[in-house]
């Protein structure tokens, strides 16, 4: 009962609030009960686990405002010691994500199987920023930022070592990035493309079991990838997943309907059929189980600070730069530094969406902190800026100048089977207009960073060390010849005073 | 041999049983009735059976025992809450002392199951098993025979005949729950409540009411089968048991079902923020007045509610105005209301602060809400019979028996069927 405020969360009410549970439907005009799951209509009886006082209620008669459970934060308003479990907490978005969460005082969970090190390491390249163990960066985070993390090493595929741990953690809410995230290396042989669809395909349906089964009131945040659209030639705006209510498919004079329906979607690798795969997965969960999600459909992710990472070099998340691990904006400033041409793919104009790691550790923050309703599945396009591949290049060599750098770039054959020249309408409008979402850095301020750290004598030791694991090898046809340079320049750059 | 049995029968009106009773549909009770006395009685105000119920097992109006309704908002909150055993405050007979080993099945409002000298399983609305049952070791036998608290409503969607199928077999497990706990132990004393009659009354009243109705007789044969454990339970009853048998309200057709939130809102008393589900949360200051299933109205107090701005100045001439337009309102040419009742005119106790300001009455044919889904004023409901004040059942046989009030009121069931118990209770 109050004006509405400024906080995105502040009008939910208890029925999107992990903590209650759902106890039944009631129709008081007929002095019955129903049960869950059972009756179409009737009045929403919850009960809640952390205020047990209350009793049996109404879930939409207190919002997050009004509960004294939930607490203002700079997120919105956030479930006070909220239980989040992250999967897959060693990655390069995982472990600033714990960071932020502890520091905003959620209680942190987390499993990782480490093999994302081993896998780096198998392909001879290394995170240019050094990183910790686990066990150090547990204990950092506990003395530098004053907060508990709790990790298990585990891998997400051991569904009773899962499943136990979920039981006993109890998490109100579960952040799926436990993923083999590299459509390169999913490309590179038979075993590449079945391990990463196993890991990710089949830890994911395991996942969603061993939360119908043990954690049913957690939300569950899944990544997936705007690269599970594809890049539609047709010019057909990229909608948030699901087709606005008002869109209509006309077909031999007739109209249809595609409200609410999934958008289509075009993987450009067996690593996005996998994240194809795992929204249908946690789109059906929802729907057969009343489980809720929000798949994030991540724009092509770069950076290395947070507030949290930056507060000590022990909490620094890893930073690869390799043809398989490296994602392009980290590479292209790697190979800048050393003096490397930027090797675009093509013609270089494929449009992609893009996100800062410091932006996109405060939406996922944000979505944790709004939480979806029992049984609703939505879909957020977390991106910031849309960008062609040639402007990357050079905006990465403009920056690179101020440090001295003298950039090429580099047209390449184009190793992946994708379009090149096309359309690209990205809808990204839930983030800020629903969840409060508003970016905090910029591209040019982020490369700029990263110049920052990767100009260090030992970063650029780092880099000169895996220096051919940067040059792309990997085709998508499974041939093996060395791509051909198709040209090569150096982008003008213009005088900044000017 | 207990010294008391109640028995419930959930909005079976007192002309309908005896009618059925002299018909030929409910046999055992034609010489049962005969036995002892059949009079009227007055539900609670309003007619919703949770505070009817509280005030039969307690002898206590809604302002002595906390329950005015199904639901109630959390003092000093718009926490639309459900009403429970947390939240009724008078001490059923039960629980008094002295009152010996009980049973008590089926009596709503019990939910959760308080510890008794005794055995308790709880009456709606309980949803969870578990903790409806006390002692909880006699929890994994009703488990066992599939024990329900209640019947499956949105089998209603399914069908009539599925409905009442689910309906009989609730009533036969609960029937067999009651024997094999009978069984056990020496009761003093024995409630025991069938529920599925007010089920039936809400979406077979039609069928009632219409003898060409396919559901017609199977209506009749649901009472006929009610009828049936009246008489199984009599048979182990002998002279030495006060038999007493209650319904908690009549029952009456429903022909419109009218959201008085919606009127509230339309003509100005009511005004909420926009929201995808609308509660009482979503109230903007302005509003004056609200209402609560099913008919109860409340201002919208300063210092009552946390953005309550009636003041008490102000409270007098609203209510007038409220009393004025709601019996004056039409909906569809038809008048809702036939009485409008000031809530300090009908509660006692020490809960009577907490009472509604009003309590609409309403009339022939109409039912009233107090949803907060404002979209429609005319609800759609498959729901075709409702509550009525007048007319629910009270009957007893026994010895030492109170006298029967020549207005009957729910309230007044334990001074007539234990005089000197609930003397004693009143009096300390």
């Amino acid at each position: 009962m109050s004006e509405p405020t400024a906080c995105h969360n502040a009008n939910q009410t208890c029925w999107s609030c992990p903590a209650v549970e759902f106890k039944g439907h009631v129709d008081f005009r007929a002095c019955g009960q129903a049960a869950f799951r059972k009756a179409a209509e009737g009045q929403l009886v919850v009960e809640c686990k952390r205020r047990p006082e209350i009793g049996y209620f109404d879930p939409t008669s207190i919002t997050f405002e009004h509960c004294t459970e939930w607490k203002k934060t700079d997120s919105g308003y956030l479930l006070d010691g909220m239980r989040v479990l992250i999967l897959g907490m060693d990655g390069y978005l995982g472990w600033p994500l714990a960071l932020k969460l502890a520091k905003q005082g959620c209680k942190v969970y987390g499993i990782d199987n480490l093999l994302r090190r081993k896998l780096v390491a198998d392909r001879g390249a290394q995170s240019v920023i050094p990183i910790e163990t686990m066990e150090n960066r547990v204990k950092a985070a506990n003395e530098e930022l004053g907060v508990d993390i709790d990790f298990r090493e585990m891998d997400l595929l051991d569904r009773d070592a899962l499943f136990a741990y979920i039981k006993e953690v109890q998490p109100e809410s579960i952040v799926q990035f436990a993923e083999i995230p590299s459509a390169p290396y999913s490309m590179a042989d038979v075993d590449k493309a079945v391990d990463t669809i196993q890991n990710n395909v089949v830890g994911t349906l395991g996942l969603l079991f061993g939360v119908r089964d043990h954690a049913p009131d957690a939300s569950i945040i899944k990544l997936g990838t705007m690269g599970e659209y594809g890049s539609p030639l047709t010019g057909r705006p990229l909608f948030e997943g699901l087709f606005p209510g008002d869109a209509v498919l006309q077909y031999k004079g007739e109209e249809w309907s595609l409200g609410g329906e999934l958008t289509p979607r075009d993987p450009v690798s067996f690593y996005h059929v996998s994240k194809v795969q795992g929204t249908f997965s946690v789109y059906e969960a929802c729907k057969y189980w009343w489980l809720r999600s929000y798949d994030v459909m991540q724009g092509v992710i770069y950076g290395n600070h947070s507030d949290e990472l930056s507060a000590h070099p022990s909490l620094a998340t890893r930073f690869d730069i390799d043809e398989w691990w490296g994602t392009v904006v980290n590479r292209f400033v790697a190979q800048a530094v050393i003096g490397m041409p930027l090797t675009i793919y093509g013609s270089g104009n494929q449009l992609r969406g893009y996100i800062t790691l410091k932006d996109a550790m405060q939406c996922i923050t944000r979505l944790i902190a709004a939480p979806p309703e029992p049984g609703q599945y939505d879909v957020v396009n977390q991106v910031t800026d849309v960008m062609s591949v040639k402007q990357i290049a050079q905006t990465v060599a403009t920056i690179g100048a101020e440090f001295g750098l003298d950039t090429e770039v580099q047209r390449i054959e184009n190793p992946r089977v994708e379009a090149e020249e096309h359309p690209y309408e990205v809808i990204h409008d839930k983030l800020s207009e629903n969840f409060g979402f508003t970016s905090e850095s910029s591209f040019e301020d982020e490369v700029r960073g990263m110049f920052e750290v990767l100009t260090k004598p030992e970063a650029v030791a780092r880099i000169k060390q895996q220096e051919s694991k940067l040059f792309p090898t990997t085709k998508w046809s499974g041939e093996t010849a060395k791509l051909k340079v198709l040209e090569t320049w150096k982008p003008e750059i213009k005088d900044k005073a000017a | 041999m207990p010294r008391l049995f109640l028995l419930g029968i959930d909005g079976l009106p007192r002309w309908m049983w005896q009618q059925f009773a002299d018909s030929g549909v409910m046999p055992n009770s034609k010489p049962l009735l005969s036995s002892g006395t059949l009079v009227p009685m007055k539900s609670a105000l309003p007619e919703v059976s949770s505070a009817a119920w509280a005030s039969i097992v307690t002898g206590e109006n809604s302002g002595g025992h906390n329950v005015y309704g199904f639901t109630d908002l959390i003092d000093g909150s718009y926490t639309l809450g459900f009403t429970s055993s947390r939240t009724f405050r008078a001490k059923p007979f039960w629980q008094r002392e002295g009152s010996g080993p009980s049973l008590i099945m089926n009596v709503p409002q019990t939910y959760p199951a308080q510890p008794l000298e005794g055995m308790l399983v709880s009456g709606f609305v309980a949803l969870d098993l578990k903790k409806a049952v006390h002692p909880a070791d006699q929890l994994p036998w009703l488990e066992d025979i599939g024990y329900e608290i209640d019947a499956d409503m949105s089998l209603i969607e399914t069908g009539k005949s599925e409905f009442v199928s689910e309906l009989h077999n609730v009533m036969a497990t609960r029937c067999e729950a009651l024997h094999h706990h009978w069984d056990r132990e020496d009761w003093q004393q024995i409630m025991f409540v069938l529920t599925g009659t007010d089920r039936l009354n809400h979406y077979l009243w039609e069928d009632y009411e219409d003898t060409s109705s396919p559901h017609h007789q199977p209506f009749l044969d649901f009472y006929h089968e009610v009828d049936v454990q009246i008489g199984r339970i009599l048979e182990r009853l002998d002279d030495d048991t006060t038999i007493a048998a209650v319904s908690d309200h009549g029952f009456a057709a429903q022909k419109m079902s009218v959201n008085l939130n919606c009127l509230l809102a339309e003509n100005g008393f009511l005004q909420l923020r926009e929201s995808n589900r609308p509660s009482y949360i979503d109230m903007l200051p302005v509003t004056t007045a609200f209402a609560m299933d099913p008919g109860r109205i409340y201002l919208h107090r300063e210092g009552r509610h946390p953005g309550g701005t009636v003041t008490g100045e102000q409270a007098e001439e609203l209510m007038q105005q409220l009393t004025r337009f709601l019996l004056s309102t039409e909906v569809n040419g038809v008048k809702i209301a036939t009485e409008v009742h000031r809530g300090r005119d009908i509660y006692t106790g020490s809960f009577a602060h907490r009472a509604p300001d009003l309590v609409v009455m309403p009339a022939t044919d109409v039912a009233l809400s107090g949803r907060m889904n404002l979209s429609e004023l005319i609800e759609p409901t498959a729901i075709n019979g409702k509550h009525t004040y007048t007319e629910s059942s009270f009957f007893v046989r026994g010895n030492n028996l109170g006298q029967i009030p020549d207005d009957m009121k729910v309230e007044n069931v334990l001074d007539v069927i234990m005089p000197a118990a609930q003397a004693r209770y009143k009096a300390a």
